[in-house]
């Protein structure tokens, strides 16, 4: 195994040696974590009321409102499967949750949120949020 | 291959200056900073992150009804404890247990389900354990504070490595 100390590296992208797909950095202790599988690979905010809109978002490349609190949110890069973490939440006005569709509905290029309040009915929610980590294609 | 045996690289036209090959291999070089522990990255903006604190380290899609992991990142395992409840551990452990994490389940409508907290947090769930560097259990609940088994339970952890 091979050494660099530098103090600054200075690059567009970080690609594998022996393995491209497989970069390891030394945690904050002794153990070490894998770069690519810590990284989340998708993450959203959007309005989800009357006017449902975007507001920040990393890897999304559509946003569809399919009804009362029910968003799709789709990617730019797709998953390799559709076993990915995908947790989502929203604001707690009115005891409003956010969960995920049922599992039929998140593919490898989409996920499916699904808000509701105390009730539980399905509502609107004005802050909702969706993340994404797992493995790209 | 000629080997170079030097203890200095001096560039020609400008001492400090050298170029190399547009692809030049150095080996299988895992990322390690002068600090081991600390390495930073620009983000968006002009304002550093640290690589070590923003990444995940542990992830998992857990399917309590057949008791399966669907995928996961540092975790050895996940077992079912009972109704609702089940119990994870890492691969690489935590260097305390004040982790944090959140979670997720599958919008189920049978279940009226509402949330998946830390077991821990719970003292009336039997063998459930709480939160610790080896990793914790997870309650799922419904609108009655009733333990069911989610097909999609899904939780990301945040925090120091061991």
């Amino acid at each position: 195994m091979s050494t660099v100390n530098a103090t600054n590296i200075v690059t567009d992208a970080l690609v594998g040696n022996a393995s491209a797909n497989a970069i390891t950095v030394r945690g904050e202790g002794s153990a070490t974590t894998s770069l690519q599988q810590g990284l989340a690979k998708f993450w959203s905010n959007w309005d989800g009321e009357s006017t449902v809109a975007t507001r920040d978002s990393f890897n999304q490349s559509g946003l569809t409102d399919n009804g009362t609190g029910d968003y799709t949110t789709a990617f730019t890069n797709n998953m390799s499967n559709n076993d990915y973490a995908h947790l989502c939440t929203c604001d707690s006005a009115n005891g409003h949750i956010m969960e995920i569709e049922r599992e039929a509905y998140n593919t490898t290029s989409q996920c499916r949120s699904y808000a509701f309040d105390v009730n539980p009915s399905v509502t609107d929610v004005d802050v909702a949020v969706a993340s994404v980590l797992g493995d790209l294609a | 291959m000629s080997t170079i045996v030097t203890d200095t690289l001096q560039g020609k036209t400008s001492a400090t200056s050298i170029t190399l090959p547009t692809t030049t291999n150095i080996g299988s070089t895992p990322l390690v900073s002068a600090s081991a522990n600390s390495m930073t990255i620009r983000g968006e903006g002009s304002a550093v992150t640290n690589i070590q604190q923003g990444l995940c380290k542990a992830w998992s899609m857990y399917n309590h009804s057949t008791e399966a992991t669907l995928d996961s990142f540092n975790q050895s395992s996940a077992t079912d404890t009972s109704t609702g409840v089940f119990t994870w551990a890492t691969t690489n452990n935590f260097a305390s247990v004040n982790w944090v994490a959140s979670s997720n389940l599958h919008a189920d409508n049978a279940n009226n389900d509402v949330s998946m907290v830390h077991s821990g947090t719970r003292s009336t769930n039997g063998a459930a354990t709480d939160k610790a560097t080896t990793g914790s259990s997870w309650y799922a609940k419904n609108s009655s504070n009733s333990g069911f088994d989610s097909k999609l339970a899904g939780y990301m952890a945040f925090g120091d490595l061991a």
